[in-house]
This record gives C-alpha cells, sequence and structure tokens, in this order.
C-alpha cells in the first residue's frame, strides 16, 4: 500500500489545478439593435423538496442511531456514509448543513430582521436532538463533512494525547469566532473556509481548493482532522452526547479486560481503565483543581478585556466598516485612489454620516461581541484545565460519550462481539 | 481466496490510480491552455477593436474580430466542457482507487496485539495541561495583538467625530433679522428691513459705490453678510474658493479653496454656463460660513477663513448643474439634493447637517427628480417648517427630525423658483405649472384642502416670487411682470419690459428692487398699480440677488462685488 501514497498524493495535491477551468466570460458587443436575452434567474427549489430534506435527515438519523447501537455494524454506517455522501454531499452540494447552521441561528439572534429558515432551523436542531438519544450518530455516517474523512482515512495515526488536549481548544474558538462574524452579519466562516464543499461542488477558489487537499492528505493519516480540531458543531453535540439515553459501548455487554480494543479508535475516543492512586497523588490533584477553579474568573477577565480591546480589528471584517474605513481615510487625505469598496460608496448616493453611523453601529457590536468571544475563549482554556485536573475512575475500556463519533470501528476488536460471554468465560 | 480477492483490489486501484492521474493530467493542460478571461479585452482583440474605432466602416475588420470573437468562445467553451466532464471522471476514478485500496485493506487486517499494561493517565493529563496552557498563552498574544493592532484603526477617529454636540450653537431670531444670513435675506422671502439704501447708483461712475472688489472666481452665487463679514464662493472646472470680503472696505480677507474632498465618481462635470461650478448661495450663522459647489463639495469655514468640516457630497446627477442654495434652522444646514431625471430614481433627498460638525442629523427621501429651488424654513406661528419645490411637490418638513408633515401637488417642469411665505401663506411657482397659495400647517395630501389659488399664466422659470403680504410679484424671464392679490390670486396688473431677469426681486420698505441681467436695478412701486420708480445701473451683468444690510446693499456683478450706500 505504502506505494501508492506518493501517487494518491501527488493526485490530491495537483487537484486545484481544476478550478482554473471554472472563469467567466464577457458576452459579446453587440452593436446591431441586437439585444441580449435578460439573464434569468433558475427558480427556488420547491418547497417540498426542503421538507423532503428534513425527512431524510431525520431518517438517516434514526437509521445511523440504529446501526451503530442496536446492529452495531461498522458495514451498515460505511452504507450510510455512502448515501450521505452522494445525497447531502453531490445532491445537496452540501448545503444546508448542520455544522453551517449555526451561523445561521446566530445570524437570526443578532440581526432580528433575518428570518431563520424552517429547514435550517430543522437541520441545525435535529442531529442536536438526536444527540440526546443516540450520541453523535450524525458525525457517524450523516455529516457530508465527517464522511469525505471518513473515506480518506486509510493509514491512522495515534496523535499524542497533549497535542490532542491543545488542538481540541481550536473548535471552541472557531464557534466562538464564527458566532460572533455570524451574529453580525459580517461573513458565514464556517461556510467560507469548508474544507469539503468544494468537493461536492466540483468547483472552488484555489485557497478553498488548496485547503481541501491539505485537510484531505491531513485526513489519510489522522482520523477526522476536521470533526476533532474544528467542527463547531461538533461543540454542541460534544456537551450533549454525554446526556444520551442510549451510548456505543465497545463491549455488548461486558467488558472482559482484553485490551484488545486499546488502539482501536482511529479518533482517540477509547478511554482506559485507570489504575489506583495514592493519596500523596490525590492532595495534590485536588489542589491543582482548586488552583485552577479559583483561576476561572481570572481567565475570564482576561480574555474579556483582550477581546473587547482587540474588537475594532475583528470589526474590519464587516464589509461596511471595511467601506467606511477606506472611505473615512479617502475623505481625509491619508489614502491616494480608490477601492471597489469606496467606488461603489459613491456610486450608492449613501451620504457618508450614514456610512459613518452604520459602521459605528457594527464597531458597538464587535465591542461588546469581542468582549464575549474573549471571556469564551478563557473560559474554555481555564474549563480544560480545570476537566484535565479532574480524576476519574475507569474500570473498563470505555467509548468517551463526548468524543467517540460511533463509526463503529472499534466492535469487530471486542471477542465479546463474536463468542458469546459464557464461552469466553470458560476460556479465562 | 483471500489473497485472489487482495490481489483483485490492488489491481483495480493501480489501474484506477493510473487512470486518475491520466484525467488529472489532461485537466491540467486543459487549465493551463484555458482561455483568459482578459483575451477579449487585450492582445490582438484590442489592437483590432481600437482600428475599429478608426475605421468604423471597415468590413474586413470586423469580419476579422468576428472570427476571432468565435473562435476564442468556441475555444473557451470547449475547453469548459472538458473541464466538467474531466472533473466527473476524475472523481469516479479516486473514488474506486479509495473503494479498492480500502477492499485491499480488509484482507490485510492485522489482529491487535496489545501489551496488557494499564498506562498511568497522570503524565498524558499533565502533558494535556501544559499543552492547554501553551495554548492558552499563545491565544492570549493573538488577542494582545488584536488589541495592539486595534489601537492604531481608523475606526476610533470617527467614533469620536461621531459623538453629538454638546451644546447647540446657533444665533437668536434677533441676531438672524439683523444679518443676511442666507438667499434672500433673513427668512429667506426677499423682504429687506434695511432702511435708507440709495435710490440710485452708477457703476461706471461711482456714484454710491462705497467700495468694488473683484471677485477671483466666477460663481452666480449671492453674497451673504454677518456683521462687517460678505461671503462668496468662486469656482471653475478646476478650482473651487470660498472668499471673505472687510464688509466696510471691500478688502479681501481671505480666499480659501476647498480642495482634498474625494468623489469616487470622476467622470467630468457637465453644467450649464448660465449655472456655473458655484450657484448655491452659502449660508452664514455668525460663527460659520458654509458653501457648496456643482461637484458636491461641501465646506466650512469659521469667521477667520479655519477650515472647520469638508465633505464631498457626491458627484450630483443634474443635467443643468447644482442650484440649490444651502439655508439652515438652529444649527442644523438644510439640504436640498434633488437629483435623477426621474421620482423613480430615488436619487433626491432633503439633509440636515450639524454646522458645527458637518454630521448628518437626518435624511429625509424626496419623491421627485431634480430641483433647483432653495428650502424655505418658515415660522408659522405654531410651528417651523421647511418648504421644499420640485416637480410635482410642494413638500413641507419638521426640521427637527426630518418628517414630511404635508404635500401639495402644484408644480411641474424643472422647478427653479424657491418659496416664500408671507401673509400666512406660501407661495410657490414655476413656468409651466401654476403659481401656487397654500396654507401650511396641515398633514398629509393637502391639495385639495390647503390650496388657497392658483394662478397659470406668464409664469418665472428661474426668478422667485416676492410678496408683502398684501400682493404677490412674479417676474417670467423674459419680462412679463405680474402682480396678484395674495388673498385671492386674482391679477392686480401685469407689465411687459424689455429686459431679461433672472436674479430674484426684493421688498424694501414700499418698493421692490428687481435687477436685469444686465446689472440695472429696477425700482418698482410696491403698491397696487405698476409704476416705476427709477433704474441704476451696476456698469457690469448679474443674475445674483442683492443683499441689503445697515442701509447699504451688496450685489455681486459678473467679475466684481459692489457695495452701494450713500457715501458720507
Amino acid at each position: 500500500m505504502k506505494r501508492f501514497y506518493p501517487v494518491y498524493c501527488w493526485l490530491l495535491l495537483i487537484l486545484p489545478t481544476l478550478a482554473f477551468g471554472e472563469e467567466r466570460f464577457p458576452p459579446p458587443e453587440y452593436e446591431s439593435t441586437y439585444r441580449p436575452p435578460i439573464t434569468q434567474a433558475p427558480a427556488p427549489r420547491a418547497e417540498w423538496l426542503a421538507y423532503l430534506d428534513i425527512a431524510v435527515l431525520a431518517a438517516a438519523l434514526a437509521l445511523a442511531g440504529y446501526l451503530t447501537l442496536k446492529r452495531r455494524s461498522r458495514r451498515g454506517v460505511f452504507a450510510l456514509t455512502a448515501f450521505t455522501i452522494a445525497y447531502f454531499g453531490f445532491f445537496r452540494h452540501g448545503c444546508v448543513c448542520p455544522v453551517g447552521s449555526i451561523q445561521n441561528v446566530a445570524l437570526a439572534i443578532g440581526q432580528p430582521q433575518y428570518a431563520l429558515p424552517i429547514v435550517v432551523a430543522a437541520f441545525f436542531l435535529l442531529p442536536l436532538v438526536a444527540a440526546l438519544f443516540v450520541g453523535r450518530a450524525f458525525c457517524a455516517g450523516v455529516c457530508p463533512l465527517g464522511a469525505a474523512q471518513d473515506v480518506v482515512l486509510l493509514r491512522p495515526m495515534k496523535v499524542p494525547a497533549w497535542l490532542e488536549q491543545a488542538l481540541g481548544v481550536l473548535p471552541y474558538i472557531y464557534l466562538g469566532v464564527a458566532v460572533l462574524f455570524a451574529a453580525t452579519g459580517s461573513a458565514f466562516l464556517v461556510c467560507r473556509y469548508d474544507p469539503f464543499i468544494s468537493i461536492y461542488r466540483m468547483s472552488g477558489a484555489p485557497l478553498l481548493l488548496t485547503i481541501t487537499v491539505v485537510m484531505l492528505a491531513i485526513g489519510t493519516v489522522v482520523g477526522r482532522p476536521y470533526c476533532r480540531f474544528l467542527c463547531p458543531y461538533g461543540v454542541l453535540l460534544r456537551w450533549l452526547s454525554p446526556f444520551a439515553r442510549w451510548r456505543v459501548s465497545i463491549a455488548p455487554k461486558q467488558c472482559v479486560q482484553c485490551h484488545l480494543c486499546k488502539d482501536a479508535c482511529p479518533f482517540g475516543a477509547i478511554r482506559i481503565p485507570t489504575p489506583a492512586e495514592n493519596p500523596g497523588g490525590r492532595r495534590e490533584g485536588k489542589g491543582r483543581l482548586v488552583l485552577y477553579l479559583l483561576l476561572l474568573p481570572v481567565f475570564l477577565a482576561v480574555g474579556g478585556t483582550l477581546g473587547y480591546w482587540g474588537g475594532a480589528v475583528l470589526s474590519g471584517q464587516h464589509m461596511t466598516v471595511r467601506q467606511a474605513n477606506r472611505v473615512w481615510l479617502e475623505e481625509h487625505g491619508k489614502v491616494k485612489g480608490t477601492t471597489l469598496e469606496s467606488d461603489a460608496f459613491h456610486r450608492h448616493g449613501q451620504s457618508l454620516d450614514e456610512l459613518l453611523q452604520a459602521a459605528t453601529a457594527i464597531r458597538r457590536q464587535f465591542d461588546f461581541g469581542g468582549l464575549l468571544l474573549g471571556g469564551w475563549i478563557g473560559l474554555v482554556i481555564g474549563l480544560k484545565l480545570v476537566f484535565l485536573s479532574i480524576r476519574r475512575r475507569r474500570t473498563d475500556y470505555e467509548a468517551d460519550p463526548a468524543a467517540c463519533l460511533a463509526c463503529g470501528r472499534c466492535y469487530r476488536f471486542c471477542p465479546e462481539e463474536h463468542a458469546p460471554a459464557e464461552v469466553l468465560e470458560k476460556i479465562g | 481466496m483471500k489473497n485472489n480477492w487482495y490481489e483483485t483490489a490492488m489491481r483495480v486501484a493501480v489501474i484506477a490510480g493510473i487512470f486518475s492521474a491520466l484525467v488529472l493530467a489532461i485537466l491540467a493542460a486543459n487549465g493551463w491552455r484555458s482561455v483568459p478571461v482578459t483575451t477579449l479585452k487585450a492582445g490582438k482583440v484590442a489592437d483590432l477593436k481600437l482600428e475599429l474605432r478608426k475605421h468604423p466602416k471597415d468590413e474586413g475588420l470586423k469580419t476579422q474580430l468576428r472570427r476571432i470573437d468565435l473562435q476564442l468562445r468556441q475555444g473557451f467553451f470547449r475547453r469548459r466542457a472538458l473541464a466538467q466532464d474531466g472533473a466527473l471522471l476524475l472523481l469516479g476514478g479516486l473514488a474506486i482507487f479509495l473503494l479498492a485500496v480500502k477492499f485491499a485493506k480488509q484482507y490485510r487486517f492485522r489482529n491487535p496485539r496489545p501489551d496488557g499494561e494499564l498506562a498511568d493517565p497522570r503524565p498524558a493529563a499533565a502533558g494535556g495541561r501544559y499543552a492547554v496552557a501553551v495554548t492558552g498563552v499563545m491565544l492570549a498574544g493573538v488577542l494582545t495583538g488584536l488589541v495592539l493592532l486595534s489601537r492604531h484603526d481608523v475606526s476610533f477617529e470617527y467614533l469620536a467625530s461621531a459623538a453629538p454636540p454638546t451644546k447647540a450653537d446657533y444665533p437668536t431670531a434677533e441676531a438672524l433679522a439683523k444679518n443676511w444670513p442666507v438667499f434672500r435675506g433673513p427668512g429667506g422671502c426677499g423682504v429687506a428691513k434695511s432702511t435708507g439704501v440709495p435710490a440710485t447708483w452708477d457703476g461706471k461712475k461711482g456714484t454710491n459705490i462705497l467700495w468694488k472688489t473683484k471677485v477671483p472666481l466666477p460663481g452666480e452665487n449671492s453674497p451673504v453678510v454677518w456683521g462687517d463679514a460678505v461671503f462668496l464662493s468662486g469656482a471653475n472646472e478646476h478650482q473651487r474658493e470660498v472668499y471673505c470680503f472687510d464688509a466696510n472696505t471691500g478688502k479681501l480677507r481671505w480666499k480659501k479653496p476647498v480642495t482634498d474632498l474625494s468623489c469616487a465618481d470622476k467622470s467630468p462635470l457637465q453644467v450649464m454656463e448660465d449655472t456655473g461650478y458655484a450657484a448655491p448661495t452659502m449660508v452664514t450663522d455668525g460663527k460659520r460660513a458654509v458653501a457648496m459647489f456643482a461637484n458636491g463639495d461641501l465646506a466650512c469655514f469659521d469667521f477667520t477663513g479655519k477650515r472647520l468640516w469638508a465633505k464631498n457630497m457626491g458627484k450630483p446627477d443634474n443635467m443643468y448643474g447644482l442650484g440649490s442654495s444651502l439655508t439652515f434652522y438652529k444649527n442644523r444646514l438644510i439640504l436640498q439634493f434633488d437629483q435623477g431625471t426621474a421620482a423613480e430614481d430615488g436619487k433626491s433627498a432633503l439633509l440636515a447637517l450639524d454646522m458645527t460638525s458637518g454630521r448628518q442629523v437626518w435624511k429625509t427621501k424626496r419623491p421627485v427628480p431634480t430641483s433647483w429651488s432653495t428650502p424655505n424654513v418658515i415660522d408659522t406661528g405654531t410651528r417651523a417648517e421647511i418648504i421644499t419645490c420640485a416637480n410635482p411637490w410642494v413638500i413641507a418638513y419638521n426640521p427637527e427630525d426630518g418628517k414630511e408633515l404635508w404635500r401639495a401637488e402644484v408644480l411641474g417642469g424643472d422647478v427653479a423658483p424657491s418659496p416664500v411665505f408671507a401673509g400666512g401663506m406660501v407661495f410657490a411657482v414655476n413656468s409651466g405649472a401654476n403659481l401656487a397659495a397654500i396654507h401650511p400647517g396641515g398633514t398629509g395630501n393637502v391639495t385639495k384642502t390647503h390650496v388657497a389659488w392658483l394662478y397659470a399664466d406668464d409664469l418665472p422659470e428661474i426668478v422667485s416670487p416676492v410678496s408683502n403680504g398684501e400682493l404677490v410679484y412674479i417676474v417670467y424671464t423674459y419680462g412679463t411682470l405680474t402682480c396678484l392679490d395674495a388673498k385671492t390670486g386674482k391679477k392686480v396688473w401685469s407689465q411687459t419690459v424689455e429686459d431679461e431677469f433672472k436674479s430674484s426681486p426684493t421688498v424694501v420698505g414700499d418698493r421692490i428692487f428687481l435687477m436685469d441681467t444686465n446689472g440695472v436695478m429696477h425700482f418698482l412701486s410696491g403698491g397696487r398699480a405698476y409704476k416705476e420708480l427709477g433704474k441704476a445701473a451696476l456698469g457690469e451683468p448679474s443674475n445674483c440677488s442683492p443683499a441689503f444690510m445697515n442701509g447699504r446693499i451688496y450685489i455681486r456683478g459678473k467679475y466684481n462685488l459692489y457695495c452701494i450706500g450713500k457715501k458720507g
């Protein structure tokens, strides 16, 4: 297999050249009385198809739960993954997806004039509701982003625990930034930099295609890098999955401590039994935990303060603020020439005061949003340290309910899956 | 059997890999050869187009151009189709490759061989804490970087300037009445309280000419006066200037250029020669003087010539050139910025700016096309109203918030005359429509309820009306003067003279001062019968309306600013 890796990687790396095939051509310059036909906007998608999407999503979630928890079928999950790629990926072009729907919800909260479409609301809520019953069944085989990574995973490597913890902070930050930008109407960052959308749409800008290639290349050796270290929706699922009614269990009935599943999970979601701890270590652990708990408000305050004062730069990502900044600089002779933004402003007929007032309002939102974002980052770091200081006692090999993607890969490693418990007992 | 499946899967993987590589190579070559969009705007095509402009009837050139254009387009769409088909094939090839590799992997599954020892989780947790702490420090560094960058963010500058003024700073009604702060004087209705103005003068001989000073740049705007300062603006296609003259000596106190105001629309400004580049009359509130120019530049200076603020309001979409003068209410500069060829263009608006900072206080869209009329702020006794004229509406606005109060559909065409208020009635007029007398104070569309009377003969197209409350006088550009009863709208008298008029008349005591385009002032009796009391010549043409203050008259000629008064 190894000899094909260079070819495979090479194939993926030159994929961006496809982007150059997608260019637009100007219409011919007619000098006669002929008028080119007016471009017709395609009719919106039929409403019933949107409801079909909701129904398909609900059915897929139910099926994923059934396949992972009841049937314990990795093949079934893989088949569902293939269906997800076909339907939610290529047929629906990866949109709407629950991951991106976070931004719609944030926008609806931040900008009350935006009405949240029912299909988007359903896509946002259904996987979360499902997580309360069957854990991360959505991640197992219903998410088109996860599916794309799942099929390219060829030779998973174990990510060191310290790196896993450090990278595990990123989804929380991505979630915070994405919500801030969406709520202020600045950008849908998660969609803009969706690494897999260019596959499903079979086109994309060179930067996005490069991101796709890099993510897929990493995904061949690191299990689902986007899901584990970036996905903002995964954060919400992580919070809800531990409360699931039914959860993934590596052993069908009882763990026999065979250790065979120890390295089975390519996503680092199996938690091993813990040895007994001495009293001295316990005291030290408690002291550390108290310290981090006391430091939580400090993390929160420092992050919030830095975020508040840094909001101005973030606000520059909003189109109106960027435009106002540019026009202001031009008006005060601090820059020469004009840009597309300032040209658009002058052609629109809006007064500078109106533009500045609009930009100021957005700047204020970013001041407050920066405060929340900074506080959120501080809180995440603090809570991570707190949770890493809590000692959990385990006697069996368990799938971490928060981190487990319910893919079913670990089942085949459990001898109980293949032989009845009484037989295993006799064998000893 | 297992080995057979494994070998088969591997062969399929190899074939799919090679196939995918080939498709990718074709796609890469196709992408490399792809015609850039700019091809149709550059190179040979551009040369041919240039050539065709020189020889527009050269059929050979046209044929050649069409042929190349067609070839390029066909090539482009052929390559695009190939890219789309290739992408599908590549996707299929890679899918088979992945499936085959995964299938093969199933047959080389290695059973796990764990060591069976339980690892102590504490070092891993400690490593995790360390890594998270380092990540936290790095994130703090990123946030600190944002803070440092934010310190120089330009948005802080306009956030500071957006702060509302702490104190309203505007002149009293008494101070306004003693000066000539806006077009046609206090109240903007062409009624002067000044007494003792001379009954005759001669610009060439110097009779009753207190001083005469050359104005550097041309302009059709009229003088505004506050205390001993007289303000004018001048402009040509390339320069815009604001002037302050000493009212006692005529000395040019200062001359300030209006520059560095950016406007993205760099297309040449086209104005009618009669309108010029500085038609709007300035305003002064005793501390500041504001000027506006045909290109949309708006600049405010203090009495020492220091520029307080300036901005470009956008190049006006105005076919004859900007003509509406400025006015103000309390500390708000009022600007009637009507644009476009039709109301549907949605470009027209009435704006109020803070005189101190130039900050916009409110803006109200107007359902009208371009107009050249000056808004007038009137006091009805119960409330203040801004009266505006344009096609087809006379619309009144609340100067506090810009909300529309009432409107009457009485006008039409290219509206230039400004409305006046006298005897409790608003008079609005335009050629081809009506002279309308409207009771102010209404709400909504008052066309059927508040219009007292309409008059439709010999209406002015440029000159604004004037009224002493009992009679209304209108002047048609080419010499027909008409007097009507203000209460009934009935014609009292009408007289045609040989002169042409663009300057608006002024009521001074019981006389009407009306200057023709040759700069000759006609003195008419303000009574119910036409009577010309005399004439006085400036010595040069003039289209501007004079300012009357403290027994003096300030008139802008085509070249000079004159101060007329009794000598000694």
